[in-house]
């Protein structure tokens, strides 16, 4: 190995190690800052004075239904993206290359947009005012393409000949999905569904203005509410001495995600149901 | 074939796409709607050309905080490229089996994590560190750092992913040439995959522009053409989430025209980042290796 590879090569060790110590640190950092606050109060209470006293339990339940809204009615239509588009390619259709091009710029629209969409739209327009279901209909339109790309990727792995087999048993199009492909996928779906969720777990600036600021227990869907993301925003920029709470927030987020990711990992590493299926 | 139930399962799977291009559509006729009130009544270059950003006084100026947009974001792509492309490099050649599984797990663990998360660390950790150097701390440089600790492990995973298109073809190859292990990596495999490079990078450069949260929690938000790297900077979407709350008339309509001169970025950098991404040298590559066989 002459100097100027072992050059390239310590840069490459340098960038890693840098990399390691920096996301450490910051693991670290809102371990050792949040986890004092945790405990069984921190997650039944429902926050007192602007979130500086109690717990999160409110915030946890407007949480839980905005990702709700979002999931039901995203995971229909995305189906439906999906299967369109894993049975037509790209080529071969005008309509489908649009429709992938239109995923593409919808997946990368940037989130305040969305926000502004959203207040717009659902909020004025369609009166549904500042509530959880604006909220998580505006994060259905966020978490579509994702989800639909996750789905896509699931029924392109299923072998064709399943597909085929269940055509010459004379099934019908609705039957060959809902009867066979789809049972045989289940798990890979429910792990997507998982994934999408996080995504939408993690979203802040497009509810700010969708779903509301108010931190009280949500009664109705057409009340307005705060997702975790936007407690710790808020706890952090507007109440002065927030931080600590802001801290307990962010690792409560944190260990969802660690949780509900190792639970999607857990759904796709398991022996799909696709192998059981006798050709 | 042509049974009842079988048009309604293709009716529906219609319905599916034509929803999504709906959503699109709707999206762009919402914001133009409620950008048209500004657009109309000052002209499009008034939002370049006023003499700043003065809601009160009707004078909208995006240009300080589309240059604030741009600086922070080129600021964050030079921290980033860099290190993810040598971190990307280490992981895919020099870490093997069951580690490097474990290292992509845990990078794409980080990729998940919130931007409000990022910011919290940024407004407790990185601005006091910037404080000590130069006042305020809250700077064009935090926004950048925070930004571009954001994106790498996103960035690190699509140049992986990019390299490990173009290894079964190229890697052994460049080898059996006689070349060592570096040199594949630098003359060859670099070279091959560098439009799914570009692509990637164009992809997480659209994030970062559309990034609000983190940015709104340390980057100062004065509206202002930057100096130097200690100064705090406002940039478009961090001006439509604040002044949002409390916009009326013309002022919002302001801001949904920012909104839109966002989507426009974001759709152009989409764009370039589509026409890169096919691969087309390894396209050919396979086509000639099958029409040899």
């Amino acid at each position: 190995m002459n100097p100027s590879e072992k050059v390239i090569l310590g840069t490459c060790i340098f960038s890693i190690t840098l990399l390691a110590l920096l996301y450490g640190q910051i693991v670290w950092e809102i371990t050792i800052n949040g986890l004092p606050r945790l405990s069984w109060n921190w997650f039944t209470q429902a926050p007192a004075n602007a979130g500086l006293q109690g717990g999160i339990s409110s915030i946890l339940i407007s949480t839980m239904l905005i990702i709700c809204v979002s999931l039901i009615t995203a995971t229909p239509v995305a189906l439906a993206i999906a299967i369109n588009l894993s049975e037509i390619p790209a080529t071969h259709s005008r309509g489908i290359s649009f429709l992938r091009a239109s995923l593409d710029l919808l997946a990368s629209i940037p989130s305040i947009v969305y926000g502004l969409f959203g207040y717009a739209f659902f909020v004025i327009l369609c009166k549904l005012g500042f509530s959880l279901l604006s909220g998580g209909l505006t994060l259905a339109c966020m978490i579509l393409p994702l989800l639909a790309r996750l789905f896509e990727d699931r029924l392109k792995e299923i072998p064709i000949a399943h597909f085929q087999s269940a055509r010459a048993c004379g099934m019908h199009q609705w039957q060959i999905y809902f009867f066979v492909l789809l049972p045989s996928i289940s798990r890979g779906l429910i792990g997507s569904i998982i994934l999408a969720l996080s995504r939408a777990l993690s979203e802040t600036a497009a509810l700010v203005y969708t779903a509301g600021y108010v931190d009280r227990m949500p009664s109705t869907l057409s009340d307005s509410g705060r997702s975790l993301s936007v407690h710790i925003l808020d706890l952090s920029m507007n109440v002065p001495g927030g931080n600590q709470n802001s801290y307990a927030s962010a690792l409560t987020l944190l260990l969802l995600l660690l949780f509900i990711n190792s639970s999607a990992l857990w759904m796709g590493n398991q022996k799909s149901n696709q192998e059981r299926i006798k050709v | 074939m042509y049974h009842l139930s079988d048009k309604f399962f293709r009716l529906s799977q219609l319905l599916g796409g034509l929803i999504a291009t709906t959503i699109i559509a709707i999206i762009v006729i919402v914001l133009l709607i409620e950008a048209w009130p500004s657009v109309a009544h000052y002209g499009l270059f008034h939002f370049f050309t006023a003499s700043g950003w003065f809601p009160l006084e009707a004078e909208y100026n995006l240009a300080p905080m589309l240059t604030g947009t741009l600086v922070i974001t080129l600021g964050a792509m030079f921290i980033a490229i860099p290190l993810s492309l040598a971190s990307s490099i280490f992981v895919v050649f020099y870490i093997h089996g069951v580690y490097q599984h474990l290292v992509t797990r845990l990078l794409e663990l980080l990729s998940g994590i919130p931007s409000v998360v990022f910011g919290l660390w940024g407004m407790i950790f990185v601005v006091p560190a910037l404080l000590k150097i130069k006042s305020p701390g809250t700077s064009l440089a935090a926004g950048s750092i925070v930004l571009a600790t954001m994106l790498i492990p996103g960035l690190v995973l699509m140049c992986m992913m990019a390299f490990r298109q173009t290894l079964e073809h190229f890697y052994l190859a460049g080898r059996s040439l006689g070349l060592t292990k570096m040199q594949t990596v630098i003359q060859v495999l670099i070279p091959s995959s560098l439009p799914s490079l570009s692509s990637a990078m164009f992809l997480q450069t659209a994030r970062a522009i559309g990034e609000t949260m983190a940015v709104l929690m340390v980057c100062g938000n004065i509206i202002q053409y930057p100096t130097s790297l200690f100064d705090p900077v406002r940039t478009l979407s961090t001006n439509a989430a604040l002044e949002m709350a409390y916009a009326t008339g013309d002022h919002r309509s302001a801001l949904f025209t920012s909104g839109l001169l966002l989507l426009g970025l974001v759709a152009i950098l989409l764009k370039t980042s589509r026409q890169r991404s096919i691969p087309e040298n390894i396209a050919c590559f396979r086509s000639r290796t099958r029409e040899s066989l």
